[in-house]
C-alpha cells in the first residue's frame, strides 16, 4: 500500500474521530478584540473579518499587539498617528512573533527584504481574499507572484512548463519567499538541489556524471519556468545546444569535442540523445551512451 | 488522470470529514465533469497539456477553528485539494495545528509525465518523410510521480521544539529508450519502478535572543529498472561489412541504492537590537550502489574489439560517493535608524569519487575477417573524481527609508575552483575533459525604489565580471537590469503596471565568442470599474538572440544561432450581476523564433448562484497549437466543464 494510500486512510480516520470528538462549535467564537474594544467604534468593519484569521481565533493577537498603544491616534485619528502596518516598518510587528520563520536571510538570500517588498504586501492582515489558501495570501498565491514579476508570465504561457496554472505545484514549490540558503531564494542550497528534490532520478551519485553543479547546473540546459522547446530545453535543436559547450575551440575551457565520425549531416548524429541517452549522468558508460 | 484509488480516497475522505464541514468555518468544494474533443496529434497535446475527460474535483477545502477550550485533536484544521480526476496533476495539503502541542504540515502532488515527440529533435520533424520507424518516437515517457511531504513540530510555543519529517517521491511507469550494444543503439521497452524516502528529525530552539535549528535526515533511494526489445533494428540503416546488424533479443534489470545522510544547522544570534549573525551549515553525504545485469542476442559489430559476435551479457558493479558541505556566518547591522547594512561569508565544496566494474562477455566473436571465432571477455574499470570549492564574500548596505525612496548597493565576490580527474575509460578525443579551472566573480548590484501610497516602481542593476570561463557558455561579463513599476489610476478601481528585464552577456574569447541578448517585458491594465464588469489586459515579449562560435564533429568552424521572438497577449473580462457571474479570456503566445508557433487559449465561463451556497459553472476551453514547419504537430482541443460548487 503506497504512502499516498495510507496517508488518506489516515487523515479519514482523523476526520472522523475529529468529528465523533469535536463538540457543537455554535458557541459565539470569543470576541478577542476586546482589548481593543475603543478601535472598533471607528474600524468596526474590520472586527468581523479578524475574527475569521488565525491571529485573532487562535492567537488572540488584537489591534494594540501590531499597532500600539493608540491614545494619540485616539485624540488626533490622523493615520499618522498609529503605527499603521504599511510597508517595512510593518515588518517589525510582524517579526516580533515570526522572527523564527524568517531566520533564512543568507549572503544573497532574500532579496525581497533587500528589494523593500514588506509582508503586507503579500499577506492581507485583516483579510485574505483568497480564503484557502495559507497563510493570509492577499491573493492566490501563482497570481501573487506574478503580480510583481510580471515578466516570467510569458515564460508561463510556453508550451513546455512547469504546470503552475494547473496547480501541480506554485512558486513556493522552488521559491523561499522569505529568503533561503542560496541565489534566487531556492528551497534548498542550490537550484542542482532544488531540482533534484524532485527529479530524484537525476541525481544520482553517477559514477560519470554530466554537469551535477561541477561546472554548470540544470539551468545549463533547461530553461525552469517555461520554455518553447521541449523538454524545456534552451535551444530548438539539441546538437546545438550540444555542441555549445561540447568544442574544443579554443582548447581552454572544460568539455570535449565529438569524434569526427559524427557526421551532422546523418539524421542519426543530429540528435546527441539519440545515443547519449544518459544525460544527466551514467554509472556504466563514460560516454553517458545508457 | 487520477488513480483510481486515489480518487477513491478522494472520495471517501470528503465524505467522512462532512461532520466537521457542518461545524467549519469556511469550506468549499468545487466538483463536476469534464469532456473533451482533441483533433491532430494527441501526442504531442498530452506532451504539453495532458488533460483527460471524466470526473473532475477540481477545487475543495476547508478550514475549521475552535476557540472554546472543548477537547478536540486540534484547533485549527485547513485542507486543501485540487486536481484530481481528469487531470494529470493533483495536489492536497492539510495543516492541523493544536496551539500549544503541535504544528502538522502534509502535502501531497501528483503528476502524470508523457512524452512523446514526432522526433527526438524537434527540428528533424522532416525525418517522417524518409520513413525510418527507427528515428520516430526514440524517447518516450509515460510515468507518474507521486511526492509528498509531512513535517511536524511539537510544542510550538515552547523555547525547545522537537521536530520530525518525512519525505517520498515515488517515480513509475513505461517509457521507450535507446541502448548501446556493440556500435550501435536500439529501441528498447523500459520499465521504472523508483522510490525515495527521507525521515528526518530534529531540534528547534527560539528565544528572543537565539533561535536555533538542528536536523538530521536519512534519505534512500530505490530504483529497479527492466528493459526488453522494443525494435529489432539499430539505428545502423545499412549492413556493416555485408553483415545485417539487429538484436533477436535482449533483457536487463539495474537495480540502484542511494543512502544519504542530511546534516542541516542553522543558528541566529541577536547581539542588541541592531545587531544579529546568522550562520549555516549543511553537510550532505550521498553514496550510491548500481548492480545492472543484461543478457541479449542478435548480430553486432563492435569497433572496439574489432569483431561481429551474436550474444552476449554485461554484468555491472559501481559505487559512487558525492560528499558536500556548505557553510556561511553573517552579520546584519543596523548601524543608524534607516540604514542597515550586512556582511557575510560562504564556503561551498563538492566532491566525486566514482569507480565502475563492467563486465562485458561477448559470445561466438568472429574478426571482422570472418576470422578467429572465440568468446571474448572484456573488463574495464573506471574511477573518477571531481572537486569544486566555491567562497562567496557578500557585502550589502541599505536604507530602510528615506522620505518615499530606498537605496540599496551589494557587492558579491564569488571565487571558484574545480578539477576534474579523468577516468582512461572516459577518453574519447583527448583534451577538454580534465584538468583545473579556476573562476572569480565580482557582482555589483545596485537599486533603487520609489513608493507612495499607490504607487510603486523600482529599477535594479547588477553587473557581473567573471576573468575567465570553465564552460564555453560562460560569461565574462554580464548586465542585468530589472524595471517594475505599478501605479493606481483611479483609486482601488483602475491599475497600470509594467516590468522589463534585460540581460546581455557575453564572452568575447577568440574561438567562443559568445553572445546572448535577452528582454522580456510585460505591460498590463486591470481595473474593477463597476461589480458588473472587471477586465485584464497584458501584453508581453520575449525576446532572445544568442550566438556562439564552436567547432563541430568535422572540424569545421561554426557559429550557434540561437532566436526567439515571443509576443504573448491575454485578455480577461469578468462580471457578475444578481445571481450570474461570468468571465472570459483569451491567451496567446506567438513565437517566430527558430522553432516558430502559435498557441492560443480561449476560455469562457458563465456561474448561476441557485440558492447561497451552491452554484453552477459552465465552462469551455479551446487551445490550439500550430506549428509553423510542421503541421503533423498541431493539435486543437474543446473541453466543456460542468461543475457545482458548494461553499460555506
Amino acid at each position: 500500500m503506497s504512502v499516498f494510500r495510507v496517508s488518506m486512510l489516515l487523515f479519514a480516520v482523523w476526520c472522523l474521530s475529529a468529528a465523533v470528538w469535536v463538540e457543537d462549535d455554535e458557541k459565539e467564537v470569543k470576541d478577542t478584540m476586546a482589548a481593543s474594544e475603543e478601535c472598533l467604534d471607528c474600524h468596526e468593519d474590520v472586527n468581523d473579518v479578524l475574527n475569521l484569521t488565525v491571529h485573532t481565533r487562535q492567537m488572540q493577537v488584537n489591534c494594540i499587539s501590531c499597532h500600539g498603544v493608540t491614545a494619540e491616534h485616539l485624540d488626533d485619528p490622523d493615520v499618522g498617528n498609529i503605527s499603521n502596518g504599511l510597508g517595512l516598518e510593518a515588518m517589525k510587528a510582524c517579526n516580533s512573533c515570526h522572527a523564527s520563520d524568517l531566520h533564512q536571510r543568507q549572503p544573497g538570500g532574500n532579496m525581497h527584504a533587500t528589494a523593500g517588498v514588506a509582508c503586507s504586501d503579500c499577506h492581507a492582515i485583516h483579510k485574505a481574499k483568497h480564503r484557502p489558501e495559507f497563510p493570509l495570501l492577499a491573493r492566490k498565491e501563482t497570481d501573487l507572484c506574478l503580480s510583481c514579476h510580471q515578466d516570467l508570465e510569458s515564460q508561463l504561457d510556453k508550451p513546455f512548463t512547469h504546470k503552475l496554472q494547473h496547480g501541480a505545484m506554485s512558486c513556493s514549490s522552488c521559491h523561499n519567499p522569505h529568503g533561503a540558503r542560496g541565489e534566487k531564494g531556492f528551497q534548498l542550497g542550490s537550484i542542482q538541489e532544488t531540482c533534484e528534490s524532485c527529479h530524484t532520478h537525476t541525481r544520482g551519485p553517477f559514477v560519470f556524471s554530466h554537469v551535477s553543479g561541477f561546472a554548470g547546473d540544470c539551468m545549463s540546459c533547461h530553461e525552469s519556468h517555461g520554455s518553447s522547446n521541449p523538454r524545456q530545453l534552451l535551444r530548438a535543436n539539441v546538437s546545438q545546444l550540444c555542441l555549445e559547450c561540447h568544442s574544443t575551440l579554443p582548447a581552454t575551457t572544460f568539455g570535449s569535442q565529438p569524434p569526427a565520425t559524427h557526421n551532422l549531416r546523418a539524421a542519426r548524429y543530429q540528435n546527441c540523445t539519440t545515443c547519449h541517452t544518459a544525460v544527466h549522468g551514467s554509472s556504466r558508460s563514460p560516454l553517458l551512451l545508457k | 488522470m487520477m488513480r483510481t484509488f486515489g480518487f477513491i480516497s478522494t472520495l471517501t475522505w470528503i465524505c467522512l470529514a462532512l461532520p466537521s464541514l457542518a461545524q467549519s468555518s469556511t469550506a468549499q468544494v468545487e466538483v463536476g465533469f469534464q469532456s473533451q474533443d482533441l483533433q491532430g496529434n494527441s501526442d504531442i497535446y498530452r506532451s504539453q497539456v495532458n488533460e483527460d475527460e471524466g470526473l473532475l474535483l477540481r477545487a475543495f477545502s476547508f478550514q475549521w477553528t475552535r476557540h472554546d477550550g472543548e477537547p478536540s485533536f486540534f484547533d485549527r484544521l485547513r485542507v486543501n485539494a485540487s486536481g484530481f480526476g481528469a487531470t494529470p496533476h493533483g495536489r492536497f495539503d492539510l495543516q492541523a495545528d493544536k496551539a500549544a502541542w503541535y504544528r502538522l504540515r502534509l502535502e501531497i502532488s501528483q503528476a502524470d509525465h508523457f512524452n512523446a515527440l514526432l522526433a527526438e529533435n524537434p527540428s528533424q520533424a522532416a525525418i517522417q518523410s524518409t520513413n525510418n520507424p527507427w528515428l520516430l518516437r526514440q524517447h518516450t515517457t509515460d510515468r507518474s510521480r507521486e511526492w509528498g511531504e509531512l513535517s511536524l513540530e511539537f510544542l510550538p510555543r515552547a523555547k525547545l521544539r522537537p521536530i520530525l519529517g518525512f519525505r517520498w517521491n515515488t517515480y513509475d511507469g513505461p517509457a521507450s529508450t535507446s541502448y548501446h550494444l556493440g556500435g550501435d543503439e536500439f529501441q528498447l521497452q523500459s520499465r521504472l519502478d523508483e522510490k525515495e524516502t527521507e525521515f528526518r528529525a530534529g531540534l528547534k530552539y527560539v528565544d528572543t535572543r537565539l533561535d536555533a535549528e538542528v536536523v538530521y535526515g536519512w534519505r534512500d533511494l530505490e530504483s529497479d529498472e527492466t528493459r526488453t526489445a522494443a525494435m529489432l533494428a539499430g539505428n545502423s540503416t545499412r549492413p556493416i561489412l555485408g553483415q545485417d546488424i539487429f538484436l533477436e533479443d535482449l533483457e536487463g534489470n539495474t537495480n540502484i541504492d542511494a543512502s544519504t545522510q542530511v546534516l542541516d544547522a542553522r543558528l541566529r544570534v541577536f547581539a542588541n537590537e541592531t545587531l544579529s549573525f546568522l550562520a549555516n551549515y549543511v553537510d550532505i553525504d550521498p553514496e550510491s550502489e548500481l548492480r545492472e545485469d543484461a543478457v541479449f542476442s542478435g548480430t553486432f559489430a563492435s569497433f572496439r574489439i574489432n569483431r561481429f559476435f551474436t550474444s552476449g551479457n554485461e554484468t555491472l558493479r559501481t559505487r559512487t560517493q558525492a560528499p558536500s558541505w556548505r557553510g556561511d556566518v553573517k552579520a546584519e547591522w543596523n548601524f543608524s535608524p534607516g540604514f542597515e547594512a550586512s556582511a557575510g561569508v560562504m564556503r561551498r565544496n563538492l566532491e566525486l569519487d566514482g569507480n565502475a566494474l563492467l563486465d562485458t562477455l561477448y559470445l561466438d566473436s568472429v574478426t571482422f575477417s570472418n576470422g578467429d571465432p572465440r568468446d571474448i571477455r572484456e573488463q574495464i574499470t573506471a574511477e573518477t573524481r571531481l572537486d569544486r570549492e566555491e567562497d562567496v564574500l557578500d557585502l550589502q548596505i541599505g536604507t530602510t527609508r528615506l522620505a518615499n525612496f530606498r537605496f540599496w548597493a551589494g557587492f558579491n565576490q564569488a571565487s571558484q575552483d574545480i578539477r576534474v580527474d579523468q577516468s582512461l575509460a572516459e577518453t574519447v578525443v583527448p583534451s577538454g575533459q580534465e584538468g583545473a579551472f579556476q573562476r572569480d566573480i565580482d557582482r555589483l548590484q545596485l537599486g533603487a525604489q520609489f513608493r507612495k501610497k499607490g504607487h510603486q516602481a523600482s529599477l535594479t542593476f547588477s553587473r557581473d565580471d567573471a576573468d575567465q570561463a570553465v564552460v564555453r557558455t560562460d560569461f565574462l561579463d554580464r548586465d542585468v537590469v530589472l524595471f517594475r513599476g505599478r501605479t493606481q489610476l483611479i483609486e482601488k478601481k483602475l491599475f497600470l503596471s509594467a516590468n522589463g528585464r534585460w540581460v546581455t552577456a557575453e564572452n568575447p574569447t577568440a574561438g567562443i565568442d559568445f553572445d546572448l541578448d535577452q528582454f522580456t517585458g510585460n505591460i498590463a491594465l486591470s481595473g474593477e470599474l463597476h461589480a458588473l464588469f472587471g477586465f485584464d489586459i497584458d501584453y508581453g515579449v520575449f525576446d532572445l538572440e544568442t550566438r556562439t562560435d564552436y567547432r563541430d564533429p568535422l572540424f569545421l568552424d561554426k557559429t550557434s544561432f540561437h532566436k526567439e521572438d515571443g509576443v504573448d497577449l491575454g485578455i480577461g473580462l469578468h462580471g457578475s450581476y444578481q445571481k450570474y457571474g461570468w468571465k472570459g479570456s483569451y491567451r496567446s503566445y506567438d513565437n517566430d523564433g527558430l522553432l516558430a508557433f502559435d498557441l492560443n487559449r480561449t476560455q469562457l465561463g458563465v456561474t448561476w448562484s441557485f440558492t447561497k451556497a451552491f452554484q453552477a459553472i459552465l465552462e469551455a476551453t479551446r487551445v490550439e497549437y500550430t506549428e509553423n514547419a510542421e503541421p503533423l504537430a498541431n493539435y486543437d482541443v474543446d473541453q466543456f466543464a460542468f461543475l457545482l460548487r458548494w461553499q460555506k
